[in-house]
């Protein structure tokens, strides 16, 4: 068992740090990213993307609340991809 | 007459506000949101078969903070309708780095289940081994009945996501028939939820797990989670991990523990000189569970499942033809100990050729073979499935 936790502390260790190193080293931010690079970038990671279209802009305040905590999504970027989908629709 | 102005004017205030109130958007909000598929398999000699499924999701934001999200299965099975609650959450965004989920979750540890089961997402229309019960041996729970708190933290250009979880936790197996032979009502204690697969479409074999963990069979609660890092938009890799007693209460097998241990990839990448996109998918999945020493799991009860998984499609031909389809392939293997009930590995590779008639809907064609070894034999059989899903 303790074994096992020191394994996760590791593995999680390890992972952090390489994400500060690359995070920090990069010049684009999440935060300066616009809503459809966001809308792109973190939909498209598992599925296709869904046409503004599709809902509308209530439907979409729901839809994008569902995918914030599945896709485990910053307020920030959440709040970019409502607003671009809502202008594009 | 004073009072009768007075209330005249309250009414026209009262009806002045509803009617503002009407055009004020509603701070309750409601989606309809799901998908359905129908399949044809043609597995080996067996004859060939139709299934569908049909998967409602149902959400309703309260306010900006606190969202029901829930998901129903119906499938037919034996000429009936199965309805199964696949997750009810109540979620409470408590800040941007904190969410709490409270209910029945698709497990956070298990990607696959989490994010690609659903058949218009999932690019071939059959399942990993060892990640779903309708598929035989399962290794990972695909839903948790507990408590989890969830979210994404930016750093700079990437980004760590996490989540952690407390559950029932999966219960050991006992099969009836080799506990049968100890004599007595023995297996009636040792396995009160005798149940096998998520959802209990499997037998239960002895040293295997189940998910369907209702009502608990030990006071002991699972944890675990996963973290993963987003390196770069289109690249992410996580770690999941799973700690659980797993044995029942008040029987030898009480201090029986599981541990699981899951790695996963993707990758999806535009590749203009390509004319494509580049989706590439990866799970390991390594469950341990403790040899007690004592009849029936006096063996090394470890298990090993994994999947590799590349699609293809040149959605920037300019022909509306070629552009919507997409080429898959995927390799996946399962092997359980030698030693146990359930002891048949297997070896599969699956090839496809979707065709995408919108966003959500796409129409697959996929051949498998499997090749299945069972101490020295070894067996091989084809499988070609059709499958038309669609997202909505």
């Amino acid at each position: 068992m303790k074994n096992n936790i020191l394994k996760i502390l590791f593995v999680s260790l390890i992972i952090v740090f390489i994400s500060i190193v690359v995070g920090c080293a990069s010049n684009l931010s999440n935060s300066t990213k616009p809503g459809a690079l966001l809308w792109g970038e973190n939909c498209g990671r598992c599925h296709n993307v869904r046409p503004p279209s599709n809902l509308t802009d209530s439907e979409w305040d729901v839809a994008v609340l569902h995918m914030r905590t599945r896709a485990n999504l910053t307020e920030t970027d959440a709040e970019k991809i409502a607003a671009f989908l809502k202008a594009a629709n | 007459m004073k009072k009768i102005k007075i209330l005249v004017a309250f009414i026209l205030i009262l009806m002045l506000s509803q009617s503002l109130m009407a055009q004020k958007e509603p701070s309750h909000k409601f989606l309809l949101s799901g998908y359905g598929f129908t399949n044809l398999e043609i597995e080996g000699d067996h004859p060939a078969q139709f299934e569908i499924g049909f998967n409602p999701i149902f959400l309703w934001s309260i306010n900006k903070n606190i969202l029901f999200e829930s998901e129903l299965e119906f499938e037919i099975e034996d000429n009936s309708t199965v309805v199964v609650l696949e997750y009810a959450q109540i979620l409470y965004i408590a800040n941007s780095y904190m969410t709490f989920g409270a209910g029945k979750f698709l497990s956070p540890n298990n990607i696959f289940a989490e994010r690609y089961h659903p058949a218009w997402i999932n690019k071939l229309p059959n399942m990993p081994l060892g990640l779903s019960g309708h598929s035989g041996a399962q290794l990972v729970a695909g839903t948790q009945v507990g408590l989890q708190v969830r979210s994404g933290i930016p750093v700079g250009s990437t980004k760590i996501v996490y989540a952690l979880y407390v559950s029932n936790g999966p219960s050991l197996n006992i099969d009836e028939s080799d506990l049968d032979t100890l004599g007595g009502d023995f297996h009636k204690i040792n396995n009160p939820n005798n149940e096998g697969g998520e959802g209990g479409h499997d037998a239960a074999a002895t040293g295997t797990l189940s998910f369907n963990n209702i009502p608990d069979n030990n006071s002991n609660k699972g944890i675990g989670g996963r973290i993963g890092f987003i390196l770069f938009p289109e690249l992410e890799i996580g770690y999941g991990f799973e700690t659980a007693r797993v044995g029942t209460d008040d029987t030898e097998y009480s201090d029986v523990r599981s541990f699981t241990n899951i790695l996963d990839l993707s990758y999806v990448q535009d590749i203009k000189s390509l004319a494509g996109k580049l989706d590439v998918r990866s799970q390991v999945t390594l469950l341990n569970i403790d040899n007690p020493g004592i009849a029936l799991l006096n063996y090394e009860n470890n298990s090993t499942a994994w999947y590799a998984q590349l699609a293809y499609q040149p959605y920037y031909l300019e022909s509306s033809f070629f552009k919507n389809l997409e080429f898959v392939a995927r390799y996946d293997q399962i092997n359980l100990p030698q030693e146990a009930e359930l002891n048949t590995d297997q070896k599969r590779i699956t090839v496809g050729l979707n065709y995408w008639l919108n966003h959500s809907t796409v129409v697959k064609f996929a051949y498998g073979n499997t090749i299945s070894e069972h101490e020295d034999e070894s067996e091989s059989e084809s499988t070609f499935i059709f499958q038309i899903a669609m997202g909505f």
